[in-house]
């Protein structure tokens, strides 16, 4: 039986302000419960919505960075529903003039580059949080995040895999953490998303859509992608019990299950969701300045698409160095302040993706906070291409010294000995040496076994204690040999 | 010299900016008349002589010290109880919100105590402000001075009862569909509509969020204006409120009374209009004219459409606007032990009979199947109505109207008949719903005593030139206010 | 007959308001007669793109600056329950919007 996955993915992206969207509480991630809050965002009688015009900004440059067309007029709008989290009865979102229209987000898996359409995005409010207490038997109520500005990104079904779903979420996330406006962490919940999935089933008597499963509460994006795995079993498995007639059954809300690695139907509601939308009185529809326009223009850096092309042209760098260097903005600039201070590009790539990042990931912070600058790591790339020290010994000396101090490369080299001897002198002693007292390997070298310049190059080494250029000994010995 | 409770507004102020009378004789006067009077008028939900006296003795602390005490110095403002004031029960009239007492000011009642006011008391009002009788209150309804088993009108009859009987000289209500005119017409004093956007909506607890404005019930013109220019102006926590409100407050009239063009809208006197109203209405537009004003008759096809329209509109926002009343965060909770059932017992048991209409109302018109018939409909021929109120304004510069099709009706008359309680606002609901600002003027009384009152309504933001054509009729009619006999036996000065 | 008994227990149910039986027949007589009254509406013909929108000259936003906001005592000073720290309600079970 064959078939096509087809996912549509509606994101919410929690932008980092300083205040709320529609009042002037802070936001803020784990300050004790209900301490920023106000009559506005706790839904007080008599309070109103002041939107937060730099909320507004970010969303358009997210909306300009992917290509969307942004509104003349926009305007917010009432989604009426009761929940214990939502404190006026009702969500401030936007229904049918949103700030963004239409724009597409690129995607590179193993099948090649691919774009996922966007439908639209648009701003509303985050809702509380609620804790469940099974002891007291009650539930219990957080507002702080109440009112917390968010940006939905609703995608076209174009996603076809669960790979493709993670190439769009991390592409999301990378894209939203360049622009600043978001930290784009799927754990700490400033970036939700909820895949909306069904099946396009190829039948004798035509194809068979099954009925579209929203699935919530999806904490990461490998979650995402063992949801999606999950539900098209599932559906699979449905589609093989009721045949064609899976047609009738309405749209479902499932939740994601980790744990059990399964996905379950939420309550269903008896009536679908009626919300009621209507233009939102307290809030007149707002003209989308060009002043808006041009400040939310001026926040769209190189993008990461752009900086890959980039690199690999100017730097020539692998695609794949390129594209693992672009995934964070603040890793793709340091790297290019130590290429300007000096260091050769495709080094500084190698060493910044081997030994860097490894260090910065131990330490859970980004390579820029190593506290060593751009123009200290670019000398300690230029020594070592200028074999100034060996490889191993840069990497395993040189390097985690250069963490704790602020010592430069060269310092370090000096201070523990570990200066290449390229003087060819001491190296041509050596290696004479070397063949008096192994004439059977020297032997075997002319007989055309390489293999047997190992153990001549091993004495080299020993004897200049470790310090010799590989290269250089190996020059010298054949030279030798030769004659 | 008259006595302090039947002074003005304006002339208290004076007399206790110049030291002759303290703020606290001031409060002692109207607290002597307000205890006699509001068992019969039931005008106040909320009335706390020590706190009114202790604020009192502030003022003048404050004056002593030599700092000026500003332009409303220990003036009594009784304040609708749908206007949050910090630190005083504001329960809307409402079982709901019995037990709320909000942790800040509404934004008119932080200038109303930075101008010096004398904050003396919330008033009565027909739940969440939905009525046009105060019959609708959880706290009884408030009486006519004029006539105790009258109605004093709604949703502002504590404030209008309050002023009229001389308890407050000055009070705060608000108007989503007539809410301050109409009781004001029905007490025989002042009520003025501002401009929607003219006076900031933070702390007004909301009804319908796009009809809604504050504005002041006096006795005079004078006192009404000094009121309005302290709680005019633009406040950055309201989203709709004008940056061209205080502006359009202190303007000079721009037209004199020679060159007054009056528009008298023929849909606002067809049947239905009592005769009496007719009559002292047609009395003040003959008064008008001979003061130079020129009338002329206007056609405003749409108006029949304004309650249709408006009891579209207004219940759909309150239905949204009152989703927050869920037993959660403040007021009255069931007590069901799980969420839905939480919900249900407490709006089932919080709400009153004509709140719980409008809900539902309100949520039909919204609900998916009728939202472009109902709502959808309704915003487009609110359009309309602008447009066509806009076009008249561009040919006459105030209009003229009654305020009421009638005086005001007996408590208990329109109870049972919803639809006939609301066929009663038809003058009123096209001010609201255009935006533009209104005024209605005690005009004579019928024979049977109970006050009449014209409404004027200007384009939005010209308050200057309503001011001064209210100005203009009230010297020109020479009619002082009128006091009710006192029901409590005493005789009126 | 635009609002009939089950319509008013459709509408009661979507508005989260607990109607008593005996509420339920005078609404839906009452409801019914404005509605008709309503339907005037509909005597208006208006072409669909119709302007529906209110326009105001006003500056409707602010700058992204945060201010405190209540202390957490103001802000449970009225809650029907609280433990001090959160406001208390009845177990949510379905996890979904109720
Ligand atoms: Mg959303
Ligand atoms: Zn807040």
């Amino acid at each position: 039986m064959n078939y096509r996955v087809v996912i549509g993915m509606e994101a919410h992206v929690q932008l980092k302000t300083a205040s709320k969207m529609f009042c002037r509480c802070p936001v803020q991630f784990g300050a004790p419960p209900n301490t920023l809050v106000c009559p506005v965002c706790l839904g007080m009688p008599g309070s109103l919505p002041v939107p937060n015009r730099d909320a507004m900004i970010m969303a358009l440059a997210l909306a300009k960075a992917m290509g969307s067309k942004l509104a003349e007029l926009t305007k917010f709008d009432r989604k009426n529903y009761y929940y214990p989290d939502l404190p006026k009865g009702y969500q401030i979102s936007q229904y049918d003039r949103p700030l963004a229209l239409g724009g597409g987000l690129e995607i590179v898996t193993k099948d090649g580059v691919k774009t996922i359409r966007l439908i639209r995005l648009h701003i509303e409010e985050d809702v509380g949080k609620n804790l469940h207490d099974d002891a007291t038997g009650t539930s219990q109520v957080d507002f702080n995040r109440a009112g917390t500005p968010l940006v939905e990104v609703v995608s076209e079904p174009d996603i076809a895999s669960a790979a493709e779903a993670r190439a769009y979420l991390t592409g999301l996330r990378t894209l939203v953490q360049y622009l600043g406006i978001s930290d784009g962490n799927m754990q700490e919940g400033n970036l939700r998303c909820e895949p909306n999935i069904n099946l396009h089933i190829d039948t004798d008597n035509g194809v068979v859509k099954t009925p579209i499963t929203e699935v919530k509460n999806v904490n990461s994006i490998r979650n995402v992608e063992r949801a999606i795995h999950c539900e098209v079993e599932r559906q699979l498995a449905q589609f093989k019990e009721l045949g064609a007639a899976i047609q009738d059954l309405p749209r479902s809300t499932y939740g994601f299950d980790d744990t059990r690695d399964t996905t379950f139907e939420m309550r269903s509601k008896e009536e679908a969701h009626d919300y009621r939308y209507f233009p939102e009185p307290d809030i007149p529809p707002i003209h989308v300045s060009s002043p808006w326009r041009e400040e939310a223009a001026a926040m769209v850096p190189e993008l990461p698409w752009e900086k890959r092309e980039r690199f690999v042209k100017e730097h020539g760098l692998k695609p794949y160095h390129s594209d693992a260097l672009c995934r964070s903005r603040t890793t793709a600039e340091y790297y290019e302040h130590a290429v300007q201070a000096g260091a050769p590009a495709k080094a500084a790539a190698n060493w910044l993706l081997d030994e860097l990042l490894r260090h910065a990931n131990e330490k859970r912070v980004g390579v820029e906070e190593l506290g060593i600058s751009p123009g200290r790591f670019a000398e300690f790339v230029k020594l070592v291409d200028a074999q100034t020290v060996a490889r191993a010994a840069a990497a395993r000396e040189v390097l985690p010294r250069m963490l704790e101090s602020d010592a430069s490369a060269a310092n370090i080299v000096a201070e523990l000995g570990l200066e290449q001897v390229d003087d060819s002198a001491q190296i041509r002693e050596a290696a004479q040496k070397a063949l008096e007292q192994n004439p059977k390997a020297a032997a075997e070298y002319r007989e055309g076994k390489d293999k047997a310049i190992g153990s001549l190059m091993g004495f080299v080494m020993r004897e200049t204690k470790g310090k010799a250029n590989p290269k250089v000994v190996r020059e010298v010995l054949r030279e030798l040999i030769g004659q | 010299m008259t006595a302090l409770w039947q002074r003005t507004a304006t002339e208290i102020a004076a007399l206790v900016r110049s030291g002759e009378v303290t703020a606290l004789e001031v409060a002692d006067a109207h607290l002597e008349r307000a205890l006699a009077w509001n068992d019969h008028v039931n005008a106040f939900i909320h009335l706390e002589p020590e706190d009114i006296r202790t604020h009192a003795r502030e003022i003048d602390r404050h004056i002593g010290l030599g700092h000026d005490p500003g332009p409303l110095a220990g003036v009594p403002v009784a304040i609708k109880d749908n206007i949050c004031q910090m630190g005083a029960p504001t329960t809307c009239g409402s079982r709901m919100l019995e037990t709320f007492t909000p942790p800040y000011d509404a934004h008119v009642v932080e200038q109303l105590r930075g101008a010096g006011a004398l904050l003396f008391g919330k008033t009565n009002l027909d739940e969440f402000a939905m009525g046009s009788s105060t019959e609708h209150s959880a706290f009884g309804p408030s009486r006519n001075p004029y006539g105790l088993s009258r109605t004093p009108g709604g949703s502002s009859g504590g404030s209008a009862a309050a002023v009229a009987a001389g308890l407050v000289p000055l009070a705060l209500g608000s108007d989503t569909g007539g809410s301050i005119r109409q009781p004001a017409a029905y007490c025989g004093i002042v009520g003025l509509k501002p401009t929607y956007g003219m006076v900031s909506r933070f702390g007004l607890v909301a009804f319908a969020s796009s009809l809604d404005q504050i504005g002041p019930l006096a006795r005079n013109v004078e006192d009404a204006e000094l009121l309005l220019r302290v709680i005019a102006g633009h406040d950055a926590r309201d989203a709709t409120s004008s940056v061209r409100g205080a502006t359009a407050v202190n303007k000079e009239p721009d037209t004199r009374m020679r060159d007054l063009r009056i528009g008298i809208p023929t849909e606002y006197f067809g049947e239905g209009l009592a005769a009496e109203v007719r009559a002292a209405v047609g009395a003040a537009q003959a008064i008008l004219v001979n003061r130079g004003a020129k009338c002329e008759e206007v056609s405003l096809p749409l108006t029949k459409q304004g309650i249709p329209v408006y009891y579209v509109v207004a219940p759909s926002e309150a239905s949204s606007n009152l989703a927050r009343y869920d037993g959660v965060r403040y007021g009255l909770r069931g007590d069901a032990k799980d969420v839905r059932g939480m919900f249900e017992e407490t709006r089932g048991d919080g709400f009153g009979a004509e709140v719980k209409r409008r809900i539902l109302l309100g949520t039909f018109a919204l609900s998916s199947g009728y939202y472009d018939a109902y709502y959808g409909q309704a915003q487009k021929v609110r359009a309309a109505l602008r447009l066509e109120l806009d076009k008249v304004f561009e040919s006459v510069d105030v209009l003229l109207t009654p305020t009421t099709p009638s005086v005001a009706f007996k408590l208990g008359d329109k109870l049972d008949d919803p639809l006939a309680m609301y066929l009663n606002d038809v003058y009123a609901v096209t001010a609201n719903l255009t935006g533009v600002t209104a005024i209605s003027l005690p005009c004579g009384r019928s024979s049977d005593g109970l006050p009449i009152g014209l409404q004027l309504m200007a384009p939005r933001f010209e308050e200057a030139r309503l001011l001064q054509v209210a100005r203009a009729y009230e010297a020109a009619s020479k009619q002082g206010h009128n006091w009710p006999t006192d029901p409590t036996g005493g005789d009126v000065a | 007959m635009a609002i009939d008994e089950s319509e008013v227990r459709r509408i009661a149910a979507l508005s989260r308001v607990r109607i008593a039986d005996d509420e339920c027949a005078a609404l839906a007589r009452d409801l019914d007669r404005v509605v008709e009254h309503i339907d005037l509406l509909r005597e208006v013909q208006l072409p669909d793109d119709a302007e529906s929108l209110t326009y105001f000259d006003v500056d409707v936003h602010r700058k992204d600056r945060a201010i405190g906001g209540l202390d957490r005592e103001d802000a449970l000073r009225n809650a029907p329950e609280t433990d001090g720290t959160y406001f208390l309600v009845p177990k949510i079970v379905d996890r979904d919007e109720g």
